[in-house]
């Protein structure tokens, strides 16, 4: 039982910072990585937003628990292949930033 | 209480925006990836505030654990490749800004804060409560659990569940088809501690998993999380003897990873048959038929875990 | 003998899901028998896919919900199978079978076979539970599965330059993803029901228009345009089709973004319908002209045929952008949307396999010396052809019929007149102007077939390869004939006109 509504005031504040700051790093930031890493915070700015909805009732709505749990399974399967990716690009390419996309004149595709 | 509970709270969101702030803002990697861990175990402290103790638990072994673990190993694997071919660029710094990139920052800012702003007013004008609640409560002696997220996760939301096992998977084999496993050589291990520690923590965590399974059905826990802390035990033992990687025989490993989602599958298919429906159990071995389906996720998500942490498919594969 | 029950499309559907994951999990425990296990597997499905069509057309009250679990909304997930579903279900299984039947012989590498088939057989599966998924939130995990499979697709080429476009794609797909859930997470907040029957009939009850619904429509539509790469969040489309293996970039383009717009357009027929204004139409249409017009000449500049094809693709996305201001003058306009939407994937999806199989055959892609190839591969320069005569929408094409149905949903607001004849007028210029581009840009592409010059077959390239791309082709074509069963079965839509 929450003793007082303070968490469902204060956290989605919280949600919405995390968003916002996640957003804002995933766009600005240039290595990988940290892309990634603000993806992921987005991520959970989400998740803090749904529980802190979720936790509006006497205990906590199941419903949202299991939505975020999922969430967070999904967001760090799709992390994991994303790192698996960038460890790719760098062996292929050198690089750890993806530059401006190139024009028509990118080396063409090797047939496999 | 309250007063204390208040101030506690105001403390760990402070905490986490800080966090996440210097996490997002660092130009060396390594930090950033540490606090981004750090950033982990604050949440999974929030999320016990907010009532939601699986998801504390998941956020903790998934979020903070699994994730920071991939992450760290990635640093390393990009680490190596610069020193193979070096590009100039240092993998663990990104480079700095320039005009241009000052102007695109100041852009994103400002359109991130007004995103945050309309969120913010959203969020202050929702009503006071809603919410499937009472739906699950009504339905929840039907479901052949105690605790109702599992509950949901298992039983009225099965579907969401099994893709969601399906995803796992879908990550392995994308992982797996970019290239086959290169070995980073190892770093000498320091000293006794480290060994030591090593051979402590395996069996416990592999205890703890192993509960966490059991327990989901009627507390906090679940096969995600049981999966997480086992596959936590598997890295750590390939932590361990990193130049002889336990390799699975290729066949058996394979069978083992679309285990949980098979057998979701199977069973899903049998409550179209004998059931309720597609995706439904019948109801006397509701309880059986969910702890069978936890076991066979559980082993399939620590293996894939484990395998994305090792990263290339093995070599086994492509024989 | 079919049963022809009502009792069968729920059987139907379910069948539908479960064969397609049956497929994925068998290609994905068996690697080494992937490609035998995709071949017979697609087959398979597109029957299936077929005979729920068929039963679906023959039905007098076909709309179905499938409560999975036996668990009813709002408790549960729901499976939704309407005349929009069934056609998206129809358009994925023929291009898929398609592509498969051309994929068994473009990779022909036993490492690449094992790694191709799993990841291809997901994507499939996805797809089908996208268009088959009634539930707000299951939709979102539908989308990564979806966007996780096609970027492995894409990267599966190896190069450089497939590895980047992939990361690209994932970047921006993940970002999309967030801010969908996001407005998810609005939605249950504000109504506490993730069911999207049981949220339009909410959103359309609820007397005021909350901010969190206003909010949650922005941030889901923007989203998903990301995933749909429609202008101006498409940047990242034509770098990965330029890059990824053919077969990929024949449903990339055609399925992929489509299952984005579709997605769109479902929630904007049902959850969002009481938002949709004037205002915001404009400004979708607008962008829908500027992508056509800004695609076509940048398929008018390329060098590259698979570059001319990914910005052609870029340029058609605008056309379903125009469905939200034609929909406002003919409420009914969103079917030939679809219809448009059917016949680019075909067309699309032809047009990209025989890009494939010519660049197979001469070892790259350039449009200035693909002239002896051309002009050896007869098959191949006419496929692109017949299918470009779609892009164009020249009759009798299922392309034709699309922009037919499209300027007959304009034309009511150019002949009413008023403050509505203005726009109305414009939307109308625009899809006939769009054709005469497509057309320029298509003739870019066959006309060095019809020159004088070297005849050089290239490498021998499998049979599939050469023949797949005209079955698409064909199928585009004969779209156009069997348009009304089409229209007749999206007439059945839930939330449509």
């Amino acid at each position: 039982m929450i003793d007082w509504p303070g968490p469902v005031l204060l956290y989605p504040f919280g949600g919405v910072f995390l968003f916002a700051l996640g957003l804002y790093a995933a766009i600005v930031r240039r290595h990988l990585v940290q892309k990634v890493l603000g993806l992921n915070v987005m991520g959970s700015g989400v998740f803090m937003v749904l529980l802190s909805l979720a936790a509006r009732g006497q205990a906590t709505d199941p419903v949202a628990q299991a939505l975020t749990l999922t969430g967070i399974v999904v967001a760090a399967s799709a992390t994991a292949f994303a790192l698996a990716l960038a460890v790719r690009l760098k062996r292929v390419s050198g690089a750890t930033e993806l530059d401006a996309p190139a024009g028509d004149d990118d080396d063409p595709a090797r047939e496999r | 209480m309250s007063a204390v509970l208040f101030v506690f709270d105001v403390m760990l969101l402070v905490g986490i925006g800080g966090v996440a702030w210097h996490c997002l803002t660092s130009t060396d990697l390594f930090r950033a990836v540490v606090l981004f861990i750090a950033l982990g175990l604050l949440l999974s402290m929030a999320w016990v505030r907010l009532e939601a103790p699986d998801i504390a638990l998941a956020e903790a072994a998934i979020g903070a654990g699994v994730t920071g673990a991939l992450l760290l190993i990635t640093l390393e694997r990009l680490k190596h490749l610069e020193a193979l071919s070096p590009t100039g660029r240092d993998p663990e710094h990104s480079t700095g800004s320039s005009a241009g990139r000052a102007l695109l920052s100041g852009v994103v800012i400002a359109l991130v804060g007004a995103l945050g702003l309309l969120l913010i007013r959203a969020l202050l004008a929702q009503p006071g409560q809603a919410g499937l609640q009472p739906l699950v409560d009504a339905q929840m002696h039907r479901s052949g659990v105690d605790n109702p997220v599992t509950g949901v996760l298992l039983n009225f939301r099965a579907y969401d569940t099994f893709l969601e096992l399906a995803v796992i998977v879908l990550a392995l084999l994308g992982a797996w088809s970019l290239g086959r496993h290169e070995s980073v050589p190892a770093r000498p291990v320091p000293g006794p501690m480290l060994p030591g520690i090593l051979r402590f923590l395996t069996p416990v965590a592999i205890v703890t998993g192993v509960y966490l399974l059991w327990a989901g059905t009627h507390g906090p826990g679940g096969a995600f999380q049981a999966g997480a802390v086992l596959a936590a035990a598997g890295i750590l033992i390939v932590l361990g003897r990193p130049r002889r990687l336990p390799i699975a025989p290729d066949q058996p490993l394979r069978l083992g990873l679309v285990a949980g989602v098979a057998l979701f599958l199977g069973v899903g298919v049998h409550g179209l048959l004998f059931g309720p429906g597609f995706m439904g159990y019948v109801e006397p071995w509701a309880y059986w038929l969910i702890l069978a389906i936890e076991v066979a996720a559980t082993l399939s998500i620590a293996l894939a875990l484990v395998a994305l942490f090792i990263g290339g498919r093995p070599h086994e594969e492509d024989r | 003998m079919i049963p022809l029950a009502a009792t069968s499309l729920p059987t139907l559907t379910a069948g539908v899901v479960a064969g397609s994951l049956l497929v994925a999990v068998l290609a994905t425990a068996f690697p080494r028998a992937a490609h035998r296990i995709g071949m017979v597997g697609a087959v398979l499905l597109a029957g299936l896919v077929a005979v729920v069509a068929v039963v679906f057309a023959g039905e007098a009250d076909p709309i179905t919900r499938i409560a999975l679990g036996g668990w009813d909304a709002p408790l549960g997930v729901v499976l939704h199978l309407d005349g929009l579903a069934v056609v998206m279900l129809g358009m994925t299984a023929t291009t898929a079978l398609a592509a498969s039947l051309y994929a068994a012989g473009y990779f022909d590498g036993r490492v690449a076979r094992r790694q191709f088939w799993p990841l291809w057989l997901w994507l499939w599966a996805a797809l089908n539970l996208l268009f088959l998924s009634g539930d707000a939130f299951n939709l979102y995990v539908t989308l990564e599965l979806v966007g996780l499979s096609a970027v492995a697709l894409v990267a599966l080429a190896g190069s450089a330059a497939a590895v980047t476009a992939a990361m690209r794609y994932l970047l921006v797909s993940l970002m999309g993803s967030m801010a969908y859930l996001m407005g998810v997470a609005l939605l249950y907040g504000q109504y506490g029901v993730l069911d999207l029957v049981e949220l339009a009939r909410l959103v359309a009850a609820d007397p005021d228009m909350p901010r969190a619904t206003l909010l949650a429509a922005a941030l889901m539509t923007a989203g998903l345009m990301l995933k749909g790469a429609l202008l101006p969040l498409h940047m990242w489309l034509a770098p990965a089709h330029g890059a990824a293996p053919a077969p990929v970039s024949a449903v990339l383009s055609g399925l992929v973004v489509a299952a984005a717009f579709y997605l769109i357009l479902r929630l904007w027929l049902g959850v969002f319908a009481p938002l949709a204004s004037s205002g915001i139409d404009l400004v979708l249409g607008t962008l829908g002209v500027a992508a056509l017009v800004w695609g076509s000449l940048q398929a008018l500049r390329a060098t590259r045929l698979k570059r001319v094809i990914a910005y052609s693709t870029v340029a058609q996305l605008g056309y379903l952008l125009l469905a939200f201001p034609l929909m406002s003058i003919t409420p009914g306009a969103w079917k030939g949307v679809v219809f448009l939407a059917v016949a680019h994937a075909l067309a699309k999806g032809a047009v990209f396999l025989a890009a494939g199989t010519l660049q197979r055959a001469a070892g790259h892609d350039r449009l200035a010396d693909l002239g002896p190839v051309l002009r050896a591969r007869g098959l191949t320069a006419f496929a692109i052809g017949l299918a470009g005569m779609s892009l164009v929408g020249l009759p009798p094409t299922g392309g034709f019929m699309a922009k037919y149905l499209l300027l007959d949903s304009a034309l009511p607001g150019v002949v009413d007149g008023g403050d509505g004849a203005g726009p109305a007028a414009f939307w109308a210029v625009a899809i006939l102007a769009g054709g005469l581009l497509s057309g320029a840009y298509v003739l870019r592409m066959v006309a060095p077939a019809f020159h004088r010059g070297a005849r050089d077959p290239g490498q021998v390239v499998s049979a599939w390869m050469v023949w797949m791309p005209m079955l698409l082709a064909l199928a585009s074509v004969f779209l156009g004939v069997v348009g009304v069963p089409v229209m007749t079965t999206l007439g059945h839509t839930t939330g449509g006109a």
